[in-house]
């Protein structure tokens, strides 16, 4: 995958709040079923499990089965990767800014 | 982490709204602060293209011109490189806001990729206004 594509998948994943609270909760708890996480949120494990899937289809988390369980954790690197691509498009506007700011000083 | 995919710069410039829209909004100006030479038809739907330093162009549409509160425009999800070779980038909506205060003028940028039609947008990235109402931008006052 390119890059803006692994960005693409971790906005898109990013953008529903509820995965958003199931990463929260497998970044709490280092790793987790669909059913250890739904006992924690106001939803069903199947609806848990179907976040999983997408997190899991975009890079976000890794699945690992163990006997009749499979256990999530989250990967830390397409994240990292938003994070910093957020940083990069936030420091083209802090410069830009301090150049309008001389470029108005001058006028 | 509402809007995980928007960034927001807020400054306080000591110049009169109407001065900073004109170095907003005037080629030869624009091109002395944004870091690219800019070409553009400045109204709703007009085409635009931004010429980087290095060659790269990245060709925009512009959304909305509200002298001297509001200018709004998309960069198209494509960039060109020096040789004239297209490759697919995500695109995005930048929003530029000046708010007078006094002899001084808020400007508030925000810049919000379209990885995702998250909040709305039309199918090609662009937000439309009520997508944008939704999302905390003001109207022109």
């Amino acid at each position: 995958m390119k890059r803006e594509e692994r960005l693409e998948a971790v906005f898109d994943a990013l953008a529903d709040a509820t995965r958003r609270r199931v990463i929260r909760a497998l970044a709490e708890s280092g790793e987790g079923t669909a059913t250890s996480i739904a006992s924690g949120l106001p939803v069903t494990r199947q609806a848990v499990a179907k976040h999983l899937a997408a997190l899991s289809e975009a890079g976000l988390v890794r699945a690992e089965r163990s006997g009749r369980e499979t256990f999530y954790r989250l990967t830390p690197r397409p994240l990292t990767e938003a994070v910093g691509w957020m940083a990069e498009v936030g420091a083209e506007w802090d410069e830009r800014l301090n150049a309008l700011q001389r470029h108005l000083r001058k006028a | 982490m509402d809007h995980t995919d928007r960034i927001e710069r807020s400054v306080v410039l000591d110049a009169p709204a109407d001065e900073i829209w004109s170095a907003l909004t005037e080629p030869e100006r624009v091109s002395d602060w944004f870091g690219a030479d800019v070409e553009w038809d400045l109204q709703p739907g007009g085409r635009a293209t931004f010429t980087f330093p290095d060659g790269r162009q990245r060709p925009a549409r512009i959304d909305e011109v509200t002298p001297p509160c509001e200018l709004v425009f998309h960069y198209l999800p494509i960039e060109r490189d020096v040789d004239g070779r297209t490759s697919k980038v995500p695109g995005a909506t930048v929003v530029i806001e000046l708010e007078p205060l006094g002899p001084r003028t808020r400007l508030t940028i925000t810049e919000i990729s379209s990885f995702v039609d998250a909040y709305g947008g039309a199918p090609d990235g662009a937000l439309g206004v009520p997508a944008r109402r939704r999302i905390g931008f003001r109207a022109c006052a």
